[in-house]
C-alpha cells in the first residue's frame, strides 16, 4: 500500500477538531446526565479520547505532519464500534446464571459457563455434528472447486460464464427457500435426523464459496512462474513439488479452513434438518439435554468459543484473508 | 476481388479487444463442479414446484391433494406476505446504506493509517468470525434488558424494536467486511493520480468525487449486491425475535414458520418459488444497476 503523504490543510483539521470535540462534548453531557455506572465511566472515557483528539487537532492544525484528525476521528469510531459489541458478548457469556447483564461492562466475572460449554456433552455433540458435517463438505468440494475454477480461470471455456453465474447464484441463494423442499425429501428417505442427511446440503453452502475464493486465488497466482517451470524440462512430479504445493499449498489451506468456518455457522440448513444432532449453531436455540436452558450467556460462551478457529486463522495470516476476501471481485 | 480469408485474431473495427478462442475441452474440469451445484439445487427447486401445486400438511400427509396454483393465489393476494417482503425490502436497504457508509468511512481511516495496518486489519474482520445466531441473541438482549436499554431508558421493547436490534447486530457484522472490499478497491486509486489532484489543489470532496470513486465503482458494486442478498435472507435474527401476535415478519421468517411451524409444506413451498423469483429479480436487479462485473 503506498499511500502519498500529504499535509491535510488547516480548515481540514480545524473541522476534525470541531467535530470530534463537539462529539465528545455531547457524550460526555449524555454519559454524566443518563447512564449509570459503571458504563458512565466508559462514555466518559470516550468523551475524553475524543475531546483530546479534539484539542490535538487544534494545536496540530497549521503544523507540517501529515496526520489527518479526520482519520484518527474514524479510527477512534471504528474501535468502539468493533470492540464495544465484542465487549457485550463477553459480558454476556461471564454473567452469573442468577443475573442479567445491564451495564456493558462486566459487572460480575463468573467463568463458569464456559466451563459449563466445555464440559457439556450435548454442546460437545453439536460442535461434533457440526465439524463432522461441515468437514466433510469442505472435503468433497475443495478438489472438485480446483477443478472448476482452473477451467473458469486458466482455460477459456464455453458456457464459462453461465456456470459463473450459476456458482454466484447458488453463493447468495436464501437457503431457507430450500430448507422446506429438502428437509420434506429427507423425510421421504426416512433419513430424517442422521447427520449423514445434512452433508449433501451443506454442500449449498461450501462448494460455490470455495469456487469462488479459488477463482480469486488462480487469478492472482504466478502462472508464468509455472510455465517457466515446465519450458525448463520440469518432470511432472517436480513441477508438483516446486511449483504447485509452494504456490498454492497455503492458499488452498486457508481456502480450506475458511469455507469449514463458513460452513459450521450455517443455521437455518441444520435447524431444518436435524431435531437431536443438530449442528452447533441450531442446537444453540434449542432447549435441551444437560444444559436445559439455552441462556443468553450459553449463547455467548458456545459463540465465543466457536468462534477461536476463524481468530486464530485471523491473527496468523490476516495478509491473506484480507486479498481472498477483499479483492474477490477482480 | 482477392477473396482473403481473415485470420481468427484479427481485430474486427467496433469489435473491441480480440477473442481469444473458447472451447468446450475445459468442461472436463468444469463439469464435476457445476453437475454437483445443480443436482443440490435444481432437485430442491423442483422439489419445490411440485410441491407448491398441493395441498400438502406434514401433519397429515395422507390427505395430500393437488391443487393447481390455489397456493400461489393464496400467497400473491396475501396482504401479510407482501408486508413481509416489504419489511425484508426496507431491512436490507438500511443495512445495506449503513454498512456502506460505515464500511467505507472506515475503509478510509485504515488506508490512511498504515502504521496500525497489522491491528486494524484483524480488528476489522473479527466481528465476521462469530455466528449470526449469537450476534443476534447479544443484541437482542442489548436492546431487552442489556445495555442499549439502560443508556437510552428504553421501556417497552416491542417486537419492532428487537427487530431493529438484530439488524443492528447484522449491520456490525457486516460492517467489515464490506470495509476490506471497499479497501482493496481503495488501494486501486493510483497515488500518483491523488497527488496530482492534490497538486492541482482538488479539495477533499472533488478528489474523493472525480479520483476516488470512479476507480471504486466495481468495489461498490459488489459490495452492495453481495450485503444485499445476504441481508435478504438473513433469518437468524427475525426467527430469534419472533413472538405470538406480532405484526412485522421478514419473507425468509414467513416461510420458515409456513414450513416448520405450521407444516404447511405446499403453501411453504410456493412461497419459496415467489422469493426465489424475488431474489433473482433483486440479483438481476443490482448487477445491471450497478453493472457488476467480475470477468472470468
Amino acid at each position: 500500500m503506498s499511500t502519498v503523504a500529504f499535509v491535510p490543510s488547516v480548515r481540514s483539521r480545524l473541522w476534525a477538531s470541531g467535530t470530534s470535540f463537539a462529539l465528545g462534548f455531547t457524550l460526555a453531557n449524555y454519559g454524566i446526565l443518563m447512564v449509570v455506572r459503571p458504563d458512565q465511566w466508559l462514555w466518559l472515557g470516550a468523551a475524553a479520547v475524543l475531546m483530546l483528539t479534539g484539542a490535538a487537532g487544534i494545536l496540530f492544525a497549521d503544523t507540517n505532519r501529515s496526520v489527518s484528525f479526520w482519520a484518527v476521528l474514524g479510527l477512534e469510531v471504528f474501535l468502539m464500534f468493533t470492540l464495544l459489541p465484542l465487549l457485550w458478548t463477553f459480558t454476556v457469556a461471564t454473567t452469573p446464571a442468577d443475573l442479567t447483564a445491564r451495564s456493558l461492562w462486566p459487572n460480575e466475572v463468573s467463568w463458569h459457563t464456559f466451563g459449563d460449554v466445555l464440559g457439556s456433552s450435548s454442546m460437545r455433540r453439536a460442535a461434533l455434528t457440526s465439524a463432522l458435517v461441515s468437514g466433510v463438505a469442505t472435503l468433497v468440494s475443495i478438489p472438485l472447486a480446483i477443478a472448476a475454477a482452473y477451467a473458469l480461470v486458466r482455460l477459456r471455456v464455453k458456457g464459462g460464464r453461465i456456470a459463473y453465474a450459476l456458482i454466484i447464484a447458488v453463493l447468495l441463494i436464501p437457503l431457507v427457500a430450500l430448507a422446506g423442499p429438502i428437509a420434506d425429501q429427507v423425510i421421504s428417505l426416512d433419513r430424517f435426523g442422521s447427520r449423514l442427511s445434512l452433508i449433501p446440503p451443506a454442500l449449498l453452502i461450501t462448494l460455490p464459496l470455495s469456487i469462488w475464493l479459488f477463482v480469486t486465488l488462480f487469478k492472482r497466482a504466478p502462472w508464468s512462474l509455472g510455465e517457466a517451470v515446465r519450458a525448463d524440462g520440469a518432470t511432472r512430479r517436480q513441477r508438483f513439488t516446486r511449483f504447485v504445493v509452494p504456490v498454492f499449498g497455503p492458499g488452498i489451506l486457508l481456502i480450506a479452513l475458511l469455507v469449514f468456518v463458513v460452513g459450521s455457522q450455517d443455521y437455518v440448513l441444520g435447524a431444518a434438518l436435524s431435531t437431536t444432532d443438530a449442528p452447533l449453531p441450531a442446537s444453540l436455540l434449542m432447549a435441551r439435554g444437560d444444559l436445559d436452558t439455552a441462556s443468553s450467556a450459553t449463547i455467548a460462551a458456545a459463540g465465543l468459543l466457536w468462534a477461536a478457529l476463524p481468530v486464530i486463522l485471523l491473527l496468523v495470516v490476516p495478509r491473506r484473508i484480507h486479498q481472498l476476501l477483499g479483492r474477490s471481485y477482480r | 476481388m482477392k477473396f482473403v480469408k481473415k485470420p481468427a485474431f484479427v481485430r474486427m473495427p467496433g469489435s473491441g479487444r480480440p477473442k481469444a478462442p473458447t472451447s468446450m475441452r475445459g468442461w472436463v474440469w468444469l463439469a464435476p463442479a457445476v453437475v454437483v451445484l445443480l443436482a443440490i439445487t435444481a432437485w430442491p427447486i423442483g422439489r419445490a414446484v411440485w410441491l407448491s401445486l398441493s395441498s400438502y400438511s406434514l401433519t397429515n400427509p395422507e390427505a395430500r391433494t393437488s391443487v393447481g396454483f390455489d397456493n400461489y393465489v393464496e400467497i400473491l393476494t396475501n396482504r401479510t406476505w407482501w408486508l413481509a417482503i416489504a419489511t425484508s425490502l426496507i431491512i436490507v436497504v438500511l443495512v445495506v446504506a449503513v454498512q456502506l457508509a460505515l464500511g467505507f468511512a472506515f475503509a478510509l481511516v485504515l488506508r490512511r493509517l498504515t502504521v496500525l495496518w497489522p491491528v486494524t486489519r484483524m480488528l476489522v474482520l473479527l466481528p465476521f468470525a462469530i455466528a449470526a445466531i449469537v450476534t443476534a441473541v447479544v443484541w437482542r438482549d442489548a436492546a431487552t434488558t442489556g445495555f442499549l436499554a439502560s443508556w437510552f431508558r428504553l421501556d417497552s421493547v416491542g417486537q419492532l424494536d428487537q427487530l431493529a436490534a438484530v439488524s443492528l447486530g447484522e449491520i456490525w457484522r457486516g460492517t467489515g467486511i464490506v470495509a476490506v472490499i471497499l479497501l482493496a478497491g481503495l488501494t486501486q486509486v493510483s497515488g500518483r493520480l491523488h497527488a496530482a489532484a492534490v497538486a492541482d489543489g482538488a479539495t477533499g470532496w472533488q478528489r474523493l468525487q472525480r479520483v476516488i470513486l470512479p476507480v471504486m465503482g466495481p468495489a461498490f458494486a459488489v459490495a452492495i449486491a453481495y450485503r444485499a442478498l445476504d441481508a435478504f435472507r438473513a433469518i437468524e435474527g427475525p426467527l430469534l425475535v419472533d413472538e405470538p401476535g406480532a405484526d412485522i415478519h421478514t419473507a425468509p421468517q414467513v416461510i420458515w414458520d409456513t414450513t416448520f411451524s405450521s407444516f404447511e409444506l405446499g403453501l411453504g413451498a410456493a412461497m419459496s418459488i415467489v422469493l426465489l423469483a424475488i431474489a433473482a429479480v433483486l440479483g438481476v436487479l443490482l448487477v445491471q444497476l450497478f453493472r457488476v462485473r467480475r470477468v472470468v
